[in-house]
């Protein structure tokens, strides 16, 4: 990186040389009259060449292309001189400001302008000895000028780059020195501008801290007013609230012992009521026993009714039956009766045929059909009495049904009474285990309920306590807030 | 102190040191060409009225044939040069100077 120190010399050295070569378009101008048109065409030559190097002088352009356009035309200007004096006694004595063009670049601080120049110029040396010789030397100087003039643009050219190099070396040299004395200067005037500038700072910090500080004590001063304000109005309230709760934990104490005593008074007298009515249960689980025995008697009872019921019963049907078969025996003699008094009907036709000697027979005949009538009467009354015994009989059996019937149904009856009874005496049983539980479960009760109010009793003492420990807590509160207003008064005054 | 302005344009620096070299050639190229007031001239007609007009203005002001230019149909005169401008804009002639051995040289005698 090259140093601005350099630039600024070659941006001098493009302007200046730029400015020269318009020295020696104006010397050539001034050759017009005496030289004529050859001194009118270098000028115009020269004009051409003045205007790149011009613009870059103008542009302020130091770079490489603008170092060598100035070189190119500073090696060209002398030779335009050395044109316009082509045949003039002085033209040799041009050849000098070849060497001052190539001196002059040194001061572009680069060796590519002072070798590209004097190589243009042993070019146009070479080149035009042979090309145009008058244009170079007047009456031609040969080729051993040409080298002499040439080795000495050399020799020059090499002189010029080492200075040129030496002095870029320098400047640059000089150039980071001076940059780095600069750089420790604006450092430590920063350094000083800082360090008053903290100075300040500090001393603007500490103003404004101490302000701040003093706002600060004030503010929390205040936070701490208002927070001890609030939480002791918060801690009072909380307070008058304890006291009324305790006050009504305190009734409540007492209210609830006076019930617990009377509820243990009346676990007492349904324990007794309890135990009266277990005794009544097992007499009546006593009577419920006889009843079972009773019931089962009479279920014995029944079946033996019903058994002798049904032996009534076959004995009723088998009268019944024999009763038919006296009525088949009645309706034989019947057959025989009227037999018999068909035939004493015979007889008493037969003896009356015989006339007197069948008188006798007659009467005998007439007796036989008289005992005949006789059985037929005895016959239907027989029958008479078997119709009726037939009929009783049948009621018999029918009575003896209804009978069977009725004792069945009795039994049943007898049957479902004991097991009624199986169930009522499962009942009394269940009936004894509930209500000795409930008499255990009364005592209890009545036991929980003296604990319960001896706890009362001791709540509403606990509950006297804590009311004695919210009015110290009240009067702790108040000593509190005049502490803390003694605390913020000295605060604020510090 | 001076400082100089930083570089920013680039791309035309080497289009700035070539231009100078083609302006640098063409103006040494330019003074082998340039006529001088007396000499030898070289007369190039550019447009075929200045071909036929060439004869006649060639030969005034007592200039002297030398020979035909090598190219373009021109002659090499000895003898003083007309105003440059009124050959060229009034007759469309060229006038060049003759360097020894260049394409301008004479080939013939007359």
């Amino acid at each position: 990186m090259e140093h601005n120190e350099i630039n600024a010399l070659r941006t001098k050295g493009v302007i200046g040389i730029a400015i020269a070569g318009w020295a020696a378009s104006l010397s050539l101008a001034a050759l017009i009259p005496a030289m004529g048109t050859q001194a009118f065409h270098a000028l115009a030559a020269s004009v051409l060449l003045n205007l790149l190097p011009t613009i870059a002088a103008w542009q302020r352009r130091y770079d490489s292309a603008a170092r060598m356009a100035v070189a190119l035309m500073a090696a060209l200007q002398p030779a335009l001189m050395l044109y316009a004096l082509r045949g003039a006694p002085w033209q040799i004595d041009m050849h000098m400001y070849f060497f001052v063009a190539i001196a002059t670049l040194t001061i572009l601080c680069d060796v590519r302008p002072i070798l590209l120049a004097a190589a243009t110029v042993a070019l146009h040396h070479l080149i035009l000895s042979i090309a145009a010789p008058s244009w170079v030397f007047s009456g031609g100087g040969g080729v051993n000028r040409v080298f002499i003039h040439a080795l000495a643009v050399v020799l020059e050219a090499g002189v010029l780059c080492y200075i040129a190099t030496t002095l870029n070396s320098l400047i640059t040299r000089i150039g980071s020195a001076l940059a780095e004395s600069e750089q420790a200067t604006r450092s430590a005037e920063e350094a000083l501008r800082l360090a008053d500038s903290e100075r300040a700072e500090r001393s603007r910090l500490e103003s404004n801290l101490a302000a701040r500080r003093r706002e600060d004590m004030l503010r929390i001063a205040a936070d701490f007013e208002s927070s001890v304000s609030e939480v002791t109005m918060a801690v009072a309230k909380s307070a008058r609230a304890l006291d009324e709760v305790m006050h009504s934990l305190d009734e409540n104490a007492r209210d609830t012992g006076q019930q617990a005593g009377e509820v243990a008074a009346a676990a007492s007298q349904v324990s007794n009521a309890i135990d009266a009515v277990a005794g009544s249960v097992t007499e009546l689980s006593r009577s419920i026993g006889n009843i079972a025995v009773t019931a089962g008697r009479q279920d014995e009872l029944a079946s033996e009714a019903g058994t002798r019921t049904e032996t009534g019963g076959d004995a009723v049907r088998s009268l019944a039956n024999q009763s038919k078969t006296i009525g088949d025996a009645t309706r034989s003699i019947a057959e025989i009766a009227e037999m018999t008094n068909l035939l004493a009907l015979n007889a008493t036709i037969e003896a009356a045929s015989a006339g007197d000697a069948g008188k006798g027979f007659a009467v005998v005949a007439q007796e036989v059909k008289q005992l005949a009538a006789q059985a037929a009467r005895a016959t239907r009354e027989i029958e008479d009495l078997l119709s009726g015994i037939s009929k009783g009989t049948g009621e018999a059996e029918n009575s003896f049904g209804k009978l069977s019937g009725a004792i069945a149904e009795l039994a049943r009856s007898a049957m479902t009474v004991r097991s009624d009874v199986d169930s009522q005496r499962a009942a009394t049983s269940s009936i004894e285990q509930t209500m000795g539980d409930t008499a255990a479960g009364t005592e209890q009760m009545a036991h929980n309920s003296a604990v319960l109010a001896n706890r009362a009793s001791t709540t509403q003492k606990l509950s006297g306590d804590a009311r004695q420990n919210v009015k110290a807590l009240l009067e702790t509160i108040h000593s509190l807030e005049r502490s803390a207003g003694d605390f913020v008064a000295s605060i604020k005054a510090a | 102190m001076y400082i100089a302005k930083p570089e920013s344009k680039p791309k035309p620096r080497r289009l700035l040191g070539l231009s100078q070299a083609v302006i640098a050639i063409g103006a040494v190229g330019g003074l082998l060409l340039a006529p001088p007031a007396f000499g030898q001239l070289a007369f190039y007609p550019i447009s075929p009225a200045a071909d036929r007009a060439l004869p006649g203005i060639v030969f005034q002001d007592g200039r002297r044939a030398v020979a035909r230019t090598a190219l373009g149909g021109g002659y090499v005169m000895q003898g003083a040069r007309p105003p440059l401008s009124e050959l060229l804009f009034e007759h469309g002639i060229l006038v060049l100077a003759v360097p020894q051995g260049g394409c301008t040289g004479a080939v013939s005698g007359t």
